[in-house]
């Protein structure tokens, strides 16, 4: 008779010990099951985030550095370079002469000055990553934002548009005067620009009385990259210094975001003290905390159950094991050997799993469902409690630096994975395998003569 | 045939169980060993049956030592044990349990041995002492292992049930040319053997089985 068979007879006859063992395989597979899904769900949602969120970082020549490093294109290329970044904004301003266009009035208009019609010329990579954008400052309400492929394009603020009768598609110029340059040679040299998109102002600016016009928002003409090049190269002299301010480079995935950054310094080697590197990933570090928790409450809770899930179970065949001295001494009598008695008893375990492995499936998902919107949004609400420290304030300030998009909570949505299933059979077959082995190994340690004389 | 040579067990040189035994044992007889209890009976048994290992001498059967045979083969394909608990398997039938050890089909064996269809297919504890003893039996006989060991086999069952045991043993041996090794204290063997030893003091001696066999009943 084979030990399948005897496996099958056994469960089937020994109807109470198998509906006990059933239960409590079913019970640590629900459970291991459900955070096992939740699981799942914190790493999916969590990649989604990593997804929308836009964690960056700045570079900046440190002020204080004994070597001057500029940074430039040379410099914004090398940190390209090094992979993990989905795109960079690097930025110049100017001084420039708009003679055709009517300014928000400042100080030099009360003076009656030609700087009157000067105003501040800044250029982006991509002028959506700028950080009056960024920060929601400004927003775009007409047209499109420059990009790096933009030519000759330029955003304007609401108030120019309104007071010079502008839209989109029309053309605006800009000049280099005697106002914005001592140098003869390149005054008069005209630029001009197709608007391409026009932004709002937020009330948070205030303005200063006899503030300049060129220092006023309203003013400011966001043009494109090339554009600002040439602009800046014709200013200094025909050797352009290095992008002014800080460069941002933005990166694919926030969780890289420290690795990225070592690495730029290791690639600088000496040099990189000569750099100020600020990340800023707080706005996705703060959106993953409720995930995280999540995530590493339910590791701890798979690992617990199936560490208590093995005991029980190996506690309780070792019990029944004490039953079973009288048919081992038998089978082996018989001539039937060790294994193939262990192989029997990992059958009837197996075979009861399996049982249980199937109910526990259809059972635990609607169960994960819940229990994983309860916990995720108590992890949530924790999370925004913790807020309320001084620490957590500031973050949540800088999330005004990423994209206001963000301010809904992720999505969090259980979903029954093959990872999950896989990972829930693995963990029980290791739990049979554990708990057969503990429990048969004090009968397999004894000689067939030991068990017959346990048996009378 | 069984050829036991210088046969030696213990725990302890100081404490020797079996002692320097030697034994021939052949196909078609029954031979009853006596001996007070816990003189070694059971562990000369376990010995010819492989349930333990000698510390000294061999065992051959059928011109193979024991250890040659391998002692999972020997217990599948050589030799059979019936046990004083008669000592079932719980959870199967009659039928099932003589198909652990059968190379023939189970239930003529069963039917031989007086049970019906329907009581092979009961679950052996809802059979007498004396059925479950049978069915014991029946799975030795199944297994067509030249050799028999039985420990006790009739100390649970009533005289009556006792003899009928004894005549199928008696029967396995003869009509079924086993070779069929009895522990018994009971006097009953001694009048179906075809030899008699006692074991004592860790030494086999060959015995008139008269001197054991009940007295009879003179009128």
């Amino acid at each position: 008779m084979s030990a399948k068979r005897r496996a099958i007879l056994y469960i089937t006859r020994k109807k109470g010990k198998t509906i006990l063992l059933l239960l409590c395989f079913f019970v640590i597979l629900v459970l291991i099951s459900t955070a096992l899904e939740i699981n799942s769900a914190s790493e999916i949602s969590g990649a989604n985030l990593r997804k929308a969120f836009k964690g960056y970082f700045k570079v900046a020549a440190s002020p204080e550095a004994e070597t001057e490093i500029s940074i430039d294109e040379d410099f914004v290329s090398s940190v390209m370079a090094l992979g993990g970044l989905k795109s960079y904004n690097a930025q110049r301003s100017c001084y420039m002469t708009v003679p055709k266009l009517i300014l928000k009035p400042g100080r030099f208009t009360a003076e009656g000055s030609t700087k009157a019609r000067m105003t501040t010329l800044i250029s982006n990579t991509d002028s959506s990553r700028n950080s009056y954008f960024m920060m929601d400052m400004l927003t775009l309400s007409e047209g499109h934002h420059i990009s790096e492929n933009s030519s000759e394009a330029a955003l304007i603020s609401r108030t120019l548009a309104d007071q010079n009768g502008l839209k989109i598609g029309d053309t605006i110029s800009a000049v280099i005067t005697e106002d914005v340059t001592g140098d003869a040679d390149i005054r008069g040299q005209e630029f001009s620009f197709q608007i391409e998109g026009i932004f709002e102002e937020k009330e948070i600016f205030q303005t200063e009385e006899n503030a300049p016009e060129c220092t006023l928002v309203s003013n400011y003409i966001f043009i494109d990259q090339s554009s600002g090049n040439k602009i800046r190269t014709l200013l200094d002299g025909g050797h352009p210094q290095g992008y002014e301010g800080s460069v941002t480079f933005f990166v694919d995935d926030p969780e890289e975001m420290n690795q990225i950054v070592n690495k730029l310094k290791e690639s600088m080697g000496d040099a990189a003290g000569s750099l100020e590197i600020t990340e800023n990933n707080s706005a996705y570090e703060q959106a993953m905390i409720p995930l995280k928790k999540l995530s590493s409450m339910t590791e701890v809770m798979t690992v617990v159950i199936a560490v208590i899930g093995c005991g029980i179970i190996s506690l309780l065949l070792l019990l029944w094991e004490r039953d079973r001295i009288h048919e081992i001494g038998l089978l082996m009598s018989v001539g039937i050997k060790k294994s193939g008695i262990f192989f029997q008893q990992f059958m009837e375990c197996g075979l009861i799993f399996a049982a249980a492995f199937l109910l526990a499936v259809i059972v635990s998902f609607p169960a994960a469902r819940q229990i994983g919107s309860v916990l995720y949004h108590n992890t949530v609400a924790e999370a925004k409690e913790d807020m309320g420290s001084p620490d957590a304030y500031e973050a949540y300030q800088n999330r005004y630096n990423q994209t206001a998009a963000l301010e809904a909570e992720p999505e969090f949505e259980v979903n029954l994975s093959g990872w999950a299933l896989a990972g829930l059979g693995g963990i029980g077959l290791v739990l049979v395998i554990v708990s057969v082995t503990v429990s048969f190994a004090a009968a397999a340690r004894k000689k067939p003569k030991e068990l017959l004389i346990i048996m009378e | 045939m069984i050829e036991v040579s210088n046969l030696s067990y213990y725990y302890t040189k100081e404490r020797m169980i079996l002692n320097g035994i030697n034994l021939v044992l052949e196909n078609g007889k029954l031979y009853v060993i006596f001996g007070p209890s816990g003189c070694g009976k059971t562990t000369l048994l376990s010995l010819l049956g492989g349930l333990d290992e000698a510390k000294e001498g061999t065992i051959v059967i059928d011109g193979r030592e024991v250890r040659e045979i391998g002692l999972d083969k020997l217990r599948k394909e050589k030799v059979s044990f019936i046990f004083q608990n008669y000592n079932l398997i719980d959870y199967m039938t009659p039928i099932e349990n003589v198909q652990l050890t059968a190379r023939v089909d189970p239930l003529p064996v069963l039917e031989s041995m007086g049970l019906t269809a329907e009581e092979a297919k009961r679950n052996v504890l809802r059979l007498s002492g004396g059925q479950q003893q049978r069915v014991a039996i029946a799975r030795a006989l199944a297994s067509q292992n030249p050799i028999i060991l039985a420990d006790e086999p009739t100390g649970n069952l009533d005289e009556g049930t006792a003899k009928e045991i004894m005549g199928i043993l008696k029967d396995a041996a003869r009509i079924h040319n086993r070779c069929v090794v009895l522990v018994s204290h009971s006097r009953e063997a001694a009048e179906i053997a075809d030899k008699v030893f006692e074991l004592k003091g860790g030494k086999l001696e060959e015995r008139d089985p008269q001197s054991y066999a009940p007295p009879s009943i003179s009128g």
